[in-house]
């Protein structure tokens, strides 16, 4: 008897691809809608969430790295015969995507990350043989930019500072890939955008490329609540360094995250609808929920931005 | 515009298990030899090939009414198959119970408790029999709890052979030169093998077992080859340096394989190897004791 494999027989599944390069397997992530935790919602609201932990770097970042080192190539910034390394400051994230891609590329990385953040980030980054600049712990994300920024024009024939709270190539990422997924995945049907902002390339550039398709799109942004929040890859605006790729008037509104009700809901996202996503996912997922219920109807989106993998330690 | 330009938009995580993409290794091995791709299946969405035939069972026995919303599932072990199935039951709204010994490496136990998986700790001289028999104990006298073990044999086999078909559609009809798995009990080796075989003859499958594998079937299947976890190490960091893909030691076993072969084979064929685990959940774990008992089970 001939049975069928009950995952066969889906649909809207992912297609089985062949890529010839890892860089084509970044992107093209599943959009979820969320069910049980918004069993309260009316059935007229939906709340999608897109899984960038599904990147084959495990987060939303392995967009970012491809199109800046892409447009580095392009530029004649970076080049692929052993010229100068990229540098850039990172919390981790971003740092593990520039380490794979430059694997994958011979491209050398140096990277500028305060001393407490992630081990895991760490080993990932080594394994795949970039370098690691620590900066001090006290002074934090931004400390680490200032590093970067020294080191890179110190060194110019060296280093090229690839700048992602700055460099354009980060927002378009999501611009050209991001929004145009979202679009197609919704079938043109998202009303909100919602996210928390680290470099805020990911929100101002999806919010660019969905906006341009649907001038109506509401964009909320999520904020930590008080300058000593513990949401990983989550930047508290007022309190830091402002990035230059940040542009306010995207935003209809700002909704604010308790670190508490962040972590809480990364927790019932994996145990409620399977879904391992980090502490910022957790910030988005809440805010977006905060967002679906002052409304009647609409198509809520937010991102999973990377896999709890990333905070689990041997 | 074809899915696969933009994603998959579905309803629920389960609907992710399989599909797995193929990707090409571009500075490993010969330049001008066969290519080879490596099947990621660490991006099921537990991060390992033992999704596949966790859900198969589990939704098969939710399908004869054997289990429903609410009940609860028993596992033993601590390995790939007890992460996927604390997975499954999140997303099918079932509770799930881990039997383990108390000795066993805490490698995946965030993990499981992550999706909501408990964990009951055997006497260590007991060994997994004892976590066998108490799971099963504690799943048989109550009408919503089921005991899940690695032996359903019709869901396994046909959940191997859904990959057998993605790894023939992803390859759109060029030629497939040599599959390669990894090999306990030779489960995936036979089932897969048979099936692409059907539609390439020609087909070299290779299998290969780390030897440090305690698990490991005593009749394995012919021409099965062999490979020290210390080998798997070395060429999962030289892969990762150098492809900027991060493998598993049984996905690093495979690869050796592959390489051998890709000599003999000719430049158009094709060269398939599993890669059935996540490599990053290995880092830092390497050095430390009990470490086999979750990176190797049965299936």
């Amino acid at each position: 008897m001939q049975v069928k494999a009950l995952s066969e027989e889906r649909a809207g599944r992912r297609q089985p691809v062949k890529r010839e390069s890892l860089l084509d397997l970044i992107g093209d992530t599943p959009l979820v809608r969320l069910n049980r935790i918004t069993a309260d919602l009316p059935s007229s609201v939906e709340v999608w969430a897109k899984l960038e932990l599904m990147n084959p770097g495990q987060s939303v970042k392995d967009r970012t790295a491809r199109q800046i080192i892409e447009d580095a190539l392009a530029r004649g910034d970076l080049d692929l015969d052993g010229g100068r390394r990229l540098i850039d400051a990172t919390g981790g994230a971003t740092g593990v995507a520039y380490a794979m891609l430059g694997a994958a590329l011979d491209v050398g990385v140096t990277l500028v990350m305060p001393e407490n953040f992630g081990a895991m980030y760490r080993r990932l980054i080594e394994a795949f043989d970039a370098e690691i600049v620590t900066s001090s712990t006290e002074a934090g994300r931004d400390g680490a930019i200032a590093l970067a920024t020294q080191m890179a024009e110190s060194r110019p024939d060296e280093l090229w500072y690839a700048d992602q709270y700055n460099n354009p190539s980060n927002p378009r990422a999501h611009e050209l890939t991001t929004a145009r997924e979202i679009w197609a995945q919704t079938q043109g049907r998202v009303t909100h955008l919602v996210n928390s902002m680290g470099t805020s390339g990911t929100l101002m550039g999806t919010h660019r490329g969905l906006a341009a398709k649907n001038p109506n799109l509401v964009t909320i942004g999520c904020q930590p609540k008080g300058a000593t929040h513990a949401i990983e890859g989550v930047t508290q605006l007022p309190s830091s360094i402002k990035p230059g790729i940040y542009v306010p008037n995207a935003l209809s509104g700002i909704v604010e995250c308790e670190t508490t009700d962040a972590w809480a809901m990364a927790a019932r996202l994996a145990a409620e609808e399977g879904i391992p996503g980090g502490y910022s996912s957790g910030a988005n997922v809440w805010a977006a929920l905060e967002v679906a219920k002052s409304l009647s109807e609409g198509v809520v989106v937010t991102i999973v931005t990377d896999h709890a993998d990333r905070y689990l330690e041997p | 515009m074809p899915e696969e330009m933009h994603g998959a938009a579905v309803n629920s995580l389960r609907d992710l298990v399989g599909n797995t993409p193929l990707v090409r290794l571009r500075r490993t091995g010969r330049p001008d030899g066969a290519p080879i791709y490596v099947k990621l299946e660490n991006l099921n969405p537990s991060g390992s090939i033992r999704d596949r035939y966790v859900q198969e069972i589990v939704e098969r026995a939710m399908l004869a009414g054997q289990l429903e919303k609410g009940d609860e599932i028993a596992i033993a072990g601590i390995d790939d198959s007890s992460v996927a199935a604390a997975f499954v039951s999140s997303t099918l709204g079932l509770g799930l119970r881990v039997f383990a010994p108390d000795g066993s490496s805490r490698r995946l136990v965030d993990l499981i408790e992550r999706w909501g998986g408990q964990v009951e700790w055997t006497p260590d001289s007991e060994g997994l029999e004892g976590s066998i028999r108490q799971a099963a104990a504690w799943a048989r006298p109550y009408p919503d709890r089921m005991y899940v073990d690695g032996f359903r044999r019709l869901a396994v086999r046909e959940a191997y052979r859904a990959m057998a078909h993605e790894i023939l559609t992803s390859l759109d009809g060029s030629p497939l030169g040599a599959f390669i798995t990894s090999v306990t009990t030779g489960g995936t080796f036979r089932s897969v093998s048979a099936e692409l075989l059907e539609e390439h003859p020609t087909l070299q499958i290779a299998g290969i077992h780390i030897l440090e594998n305690e698990f490991a079937s005593p009749d394995l299947p012919e021409g099965v080859r062999d490979i020290t976890l210390a080998e798997t190490w070395e060429l999962r960091d030289e892969t990762a340096r150098r492809e900027g893909i991060l493998l598993g030691p049984k996905g690093a076993a495979c690869l050796k394989v592959a390489l051998e072969l890709q000599e003999q084979l000719l430049p158009d064929q094709a060269i398939v190897t599993l890669n059935p685990d996540a490599g990053h959940r290995y880092l830092g774990w390497e050095a430390k004791t009990l470490f086999k008992a979750t990176t190797f089970e049965g299936i």
